[in-house]
């Protein structure tokens, strides 16, 4: 019995690999680093100006409501007695509670409290909601223009009507742009290059161009976990000056009394920016890189497959252990922030 | 082949000011939604657990007190309650003997005034009786004499008589 159920788990893989490479071939993934824009608001011809509702930005609204709809619900029936779903809730707010009290102490922990636990319940909510099967897959079919900042050296041929989800089986055409210049100089060049890939590759009722999905990670796109970083380093200031004063927490960067003093508040100084850096592309790679790894393992296996199921489930984790560790080292950049400084009050820095 | 530029990373200020506002959005919201009343419910049901444990120490220990107040009474009623019986059983047996001997005492009483009276009527009797039998005899004689005697000389007489006879009181 036990042998038969090893070898039907072995066949099974075996048939969905095989299902995978010789019938239901997906074309190659296209990865885009930044957010790809849906809807234009405003165009002032600078890249980084530009306001465009992106899928990322659109996703992170989308995530925003549905957990204030998800938090709203559960906290109708706040009761002595917990029962139901906000039984489920309130334990996971206290188990936060707990660790953010047990590590920052009872005074600290409840002012840090909002903001580690909302760092932790959105980014494990976003990257888990983000393995859903509506994203990265339904969106926007957007055909190859030559004036695009970013011009794609991969395109899809795709059908001209109907539902945009990237088809089985779909085309895919390498561009060779790589000899034009960049900027509007090449825009000729590149006019010439999808041109010459359209005539060769796409028939009547077909166009070249890529899919912009309406839903993707929040965190593969750069912004977000520099937004969050923005906000959680803000905070540790705030929290650092309005615990010790303006005077004795700047002390900590700009120091006179002696040379070796100077230099130490210099690089405490950086070290603020390298928390907002690290904050940011930790938070980032990861997730991009999960994000790739998974439309990379679909592609190779397009089929459900045992072999994905193991690298969702990595992405499960991977996606709460990465918000675990933005709202843990938050939490004690924040309390190292509170903790005083200096020779007057060693004794009570020493324990942090 | 492209290089990328920081363009390409996406590096883009309204799209990273929507990301912050829908963060500080949510942040404020779930402050104000989950934070404050679940951590205002956490904290009232520790209270609540605590002073409910202590009142339920302070409880247990009272109730050994007045167990032990209890049992304390209950020894002292029953010791009580056993003095009163045996009081009672004490009174009870005196009170019966005083009525056993005042009955005896009475019934004595009783039987020497019986035991007078019959004596007085006895004697009554025998005092009738005899002047009854003085007065029969007298007329007996006159009848056989015939003959009317002084009555004083016959009195004495029978008087005689009598003395000598055996019938004489006691």
């Amino acid at each position: 019995m036990k042998r038969l159920i090893i070898v039907g788990a072995l066949a099974y893989v075996v048939a969905t690999i095989a299902l995978s490479i010789f019938i239901v071939k997906p074309p190659k993934p296209i990865i885009v680093i930044k957010g790809e824009p849906l809807i234009e608001v405003a165009d002032f011809g600078n890249a980084m100006l530009d306001f465009n509702i992106t899928n990322t930005l659109m996703t992170a609204w989308i995530v925003t409501g549905l957990l204030i709809v998800i938090c709203f619900i559960a906290t109708r029936r706040i009761a002595m007695v917990p029962s139901g779903f906000y039984n489920f809730f309130e334990a996971i707010i206290e188990g936060i509670y707990n660790f953010v009290v047990g590590i920052a102490g009872e005074q600290n922990g409840r002012r840090f409290f909002p903001l580690v636990a909302t760092l932790f319940i959105y980014i494990t909510f976003a990257n888990w909601l983000s393995l859903t099967p509506v994203f990265n897959t339904i969106g926007m079919y957007v055909p190859l223009h030559a004036e695009e900042e970013v011009f794609h050296d991969d395109a899809l041929v795709f059908k001209d009507s109907g539902l945009s989800l990237i088809p089985f089986g779909a085309e895919d055409v390498e561009l060779e742009a790589g000899e034009c210049a960049a900027g509007a100089e090449g825009d000729e060049c590149r006019h010439h290059v999808i041109d010459e890939a359209t005539a060769g590759h796409v028939d009547d009722g077909e166009k070249l161009g890529v899919l912009f999905p309406y839903l993707r990670g929040i965190n593969t796109d750069l912004m977000t976990p520099l937004s969050f970083a923005l906000v959680s380093v803000l905070f540790i200031q705030y929290w650092g000056v309005s615990t010790l004063g303006l005077f004795r927490y700047g002390a900590k960067f700009v120091n006179f009394r002696s040379p070796i003093d100077f230099f130490v508040g210099f690089l405490e100084l950086i070290a603020e920016f390298a928390k907002l850096i690290s904050f940011t592309f930790r938070l980032f790679g990861n997730m991009l890189a999960g994000e790739i790894l998974l439309l990379a393992m679909t592609f190779l296996i397009a089929v459900c497959s045992p072999i994905l199921v193991v690298f969702y489930g990595l992405e499960l984790f991977v996606g709460a252990i990465q918000a675990f560790v933005f709202g843990t080292l938050t939490l004690v950049f924040a309390s190292m922030a509170v903790a005083a400084h200096g020779p007057e009050d060693h004794g009570e820095g020493a324990h942090h | 082949m492209y290089i990328l530029g920081i363009t390409d990373l996406g590096i883009n200020l309204p799209v990273l000011l929507g990301q912050i506002l829908s963060f500080t959005f949510l942040l404020i919201v779930l402050r104000l939604l989950v934070y404050k009343p679940v951590l205002k419910m956490l904290d009232e049901r520790r209270e609540r657990i605590r002073s409910g444990l202590a009142a339920a120490e302070q409880g247990l220990e009272r109730e050994a007190e007045a167990r032990t107040e209890a049992q304390a009474q209950l020894d002292t009623a029953r010791r009580e309650g056993q003095a009163i019986v045996q009081q009672a059983q004490q009174v009870a047996t005196r009170i019966q003997e005083e009525a056993r001997v005042q009955a005896q005492q009475q019934q004595e009483v009783m039987l020497e005034r019986a035991r007078s009276e019959i004596q007085l009527e006895r004697d009554g009797a025998i005092a009738s009786l005899r002047n009854e039998f003085a007065d029969l005899t007298i007329a007996a004689a006159e009848k056989v004499i015939g003959q009317s005697l002084d009555r004083t000389a016959h009195q004495r007489l029978i008087e005689r008589a009598l003395a000598e006879s055996s019938f004489r009181e006691n």
